[in-house]
């Protein structure tokens, strides 16, 4: 099963957050609540399952070198790789607002619930980072699509333990300078030593 | 996203000016109080050169992307203002990685995919949005001047603990003098592991605001 | 900018069209303009892997791409032994992406050689390419002409764990493999990379403590790729192709200045 061995890595030996510290930003500013937690972390599960595989599918199309010989086979020589961030940006980009206006207007409820935090994810590094991980590891199609999602599920994993952690230390006696943000990072310092020992870890 | 989106002034005298570049730095800096921007920056801190090339990579992209946006301000129809500010850093990142691609092969080699993560680096997007879009071009520049500075120090600060504890060496330069490992001295290799970014940061923010003490969270 | 509505649709399309097509336009402008240089840099870091593990090298990029040409001869062969292209470096071989061999079924790869010349006994550097504990690792074998000793190695990594899976990548640890006999006798793979506790013969290399995933993964790829080597080492030893190949006549006869310096610091 190499599609589940995929995603066990994703989320759980290379966690988007706690061995790349991709998507910090809204990691930190976003743990403060379990619930606010949970639906940016559903949302970035959503969105890398989508984006991943679609801008795979670009990649093998449009953006390797010589990947536009199925339109003509003059252009074989073309390379349009400089291209490669800009593409994957606008991917994400208008795929975040078409699932936006796509949930606004069938699930209200579930809009309600994740609303505001669809727009924040365009800036998200962990969904730019997933795709240009991607990128650079030459996954098949299937692959692509096992990796958004394992990447999407570690970032809701590591983002709903922080909250959680967050609300039980919430009565602790914390040094002042170092409440909120300081014992945030500290915090995520520590699950990602636990996360280490994941490591080697094969399926 | 950042919160200070300053008014444009009428008359702005050289001092008012200078603040531009100075806040960033300190009071409000974009790492430690604003939360901005840690995405990319902290796996590249191992070493000091990665770093300070990454820092100078942000401020070219923030410097460049301030000035053609608060040039372009009343230009950009307001529907497709993101992308055009994501097309925008784009186009300078893209231009930076090409350049390293080209002139500093080894160490695009270690930034790899987090040139391209800049693109995503909120400071970016946030001093866009909140400083440019509403700004004269001049201030614009200093103030991604001031925030890629206020970027680039916590960066460093982070590279500097963590290669000299971590590898014994600052920019490839032993430090650490041999006869201290013949006397039993060995490398902290916890520094060297991802985590370690984070352990330093926090302490960073610890520092800072038990000096700065208005910054202290009071939630 | 008060003449056109800047909101209305129609100005919207035009300006990102416009956007679009000036952002483009620049972008291929200085992607090609750069293109050259970023070439270049990534053929001299394949020749330099391919040198290092001779023990040769060179500062200067330039008298890297000379000593180059000068030096080696290059084969892509087969793991039943046959040889398909030969000629002088850069030429075919280096043309072959051994990351790419290795998504093949082993029997079917394509295998580069390079063959240093310089001296009165060729020298086969060999490619591989394998997975460590984060990503892929890869690495040259310089092999002696007696197809049996190893002249040096060069290996290096993706993303291995610094201080510990990395070190594969520093000269002190790729020192002990320089003199180790890679094949025994009847050209079966010899050399182990195993834990320091369990270096039992003459020829285990001692693997990196700590870094358990590495060390298995450089050992596996050093054997599956030796002993995919061995029969087309075999052919070239007996056949000595650059002997017959006019256009390296020359280069070969050409006296090579020493310039086999240890001077590599550990990365």
């Amino acid at each position: 099963m190499e599609w589940l061995n995929i995603v066990i890595r994703t989320t759980f030996l290379e966690n988007m957050v706690l061995a790349y510290f991709l998507g910090m930003c809204s990691y930190l500013a976003i743990s403060r609540q379990i619930s606010a937690a949970f639906g940016l972390g559903l949302a970035v599960i959503f969105v890398e399952t989508l984006t991943v595989p679609l801008n795979w599918v670009l990649k093998k199309y449009f953006l390797d070198p010589g990947a536009l010989a199925w339109l003509h086979p003059a252009f074989a020589q073309v390379d349009v790789s400089f291209l490669t961030f800009l593409v994957y940006i606008a991917t994400i980009a208008s795929a975040v607002q078409l699932v936006e206006m796509v949930v606004e207007r069938f699930f209200p409820a579930l809009y309600n619930a994740l609303g505001i935090f669809l727009p924040l994810i365009t800036v998200n590094c962990a969904i730019l980072g997933a795709s240009l991980f991607m990128n650079e590891r030459d996954y098949t199609f299937g692959e692509s699509v096992a990796f958004g999602f394992g990447a999407g599920l570690g970032f809701f994993l590591a983002i709903v333990l922080l909250a959680s952690i967050r609300y039980k230390i919430r009565y602790s006696h914390v040094v002042a300078p170092l409440r909120g943000l300081g014992i945030a990072f500290i915090l995520t310092a520590l699950l990602g030593i636990a996360f280490l020992s994941f490591a080697g870890i094969q399926l | 996203m950042g919160e200070v989106a300053a008014a444009p002034r009428k008359k702005v005298s050289f001092r008012q000016y200078l603040t531009h570049l100075t806040e960033p730095v300190q009071r409000m800096n974009p790492i430690t109080v604003q939360i901005l921007g840690i995405c990319s920056a902290l796996a590249v801190t191992v070493k000091l050169k990665p770093a300070l090339f990454m820092a100078g990579a942000v401020l070219f992209v923030l410097v460049f992307s301030n000035f053609l946006i608060s040039l372009l301000r009343n230009t950009i129809p307001h529907r497709i203002r993101m992308i055009v500010e994501l097309v925008v850093i784009s186009f300078f990142v893209i231009l930076v990685d090409e350049v390293l691609r080209a002139f500093a092969y080894d160490v695009s080699k270690q930034l790899s995919v987090f040139v391209g993560l800049i693109i995503t680096n909120c400071i970016i997007m946030g001093r866009l949005e909140a400083f440019a879009m509403g700004n004269k071009p001049l201030p614009s520049i200093l103030d991604g001047i001031g925030n890629a500075l206020g970027y680039g120090i916590i960066l460093i600060m982070i590279a500097v603990v963590r290669e000299l504890l971590g590898s014994g060496t600052l920019l490839g330069w032993q430090v650490i003098p041999a006869s201290w490992y013949e006397l039993g001295y060995i490398n902290n290799g916890l520094m060297v592991l991802p985590p370690s970014a984070l352990l330093v940061l926090g302490t960073i923010v610890w520092l800072h605001r038990a000096w700065n003490k208005q910054l202290i969270d009071v939630s | 900018m008060a003449r056109w509505n800047v909101n209305s649709t129609s100005y919207t399309i035009v300006y990102s069209l416009i956007l679009a097509v000036v952002v483009s336009v620049v972008l291929a402008l200085v992607a090609a303009v750069l293109h050259p240089y970023q070439e270049r840099n990534q053929k001299l870091e394949k020749m330099n892997y391919i040198l290092h593990a001779l023990g040769v090298y060179l500062d200067d990029p330039d008298s890297v791409e000379a000593f180059y040409q000068r030096t080696i001869y290059e084969v892509v062969g087969r793991p039943s032994g046959e040889i398909e292209e030969g000629g002088r470096g850069p030429g075919p071989a280096f043309a072959v992406s051994i990351a790419q061999e290795y998504k093949v079924a082993p029997e079917e790869r394509r295998l580069p050689v390079f063959i240093y010349l310089g001296e009165s006994e060729p020298v086969f550097v060999l490619p591989m390419w394998g997975t460590g504990l984060w990503g892929p690792i890869w690495g040259y074998v310089a092999l002696r002409a007696d197809l049996k000793t190893i002249r040096g190695v060069v290996f290096d990594h993706k993303s291995e764990t610094p201080g510990l899976g990395a070190e594969i990548a520093t000269l002190q640890f790729q020192k002990q493999f320089e003199g180790k006999a890679a094949y025994d006798e009847e050209g079966n793979v010899l050399i182990r990379v195993v834990k320091p506790t369990l270096v039992q013969q003459e020829t285990d290399i001692e693997g990196l403590s700590g870094a358990t995933m590495t060390t298995k993964g450089l050992d596996e790829m050093l054997r599956e790729w030796l002993a995919l080597y061995r029969p087309l080492l075999e052919k070239l030893k007996k056949e000595q192709p650059w002997q017959t190949a006019s256009d390296v006549a020359q280069h070969v006869k050409a006296p090579i200045p020493p310039i086999l310096v240890d001077k590599r610091e550990s990365i």
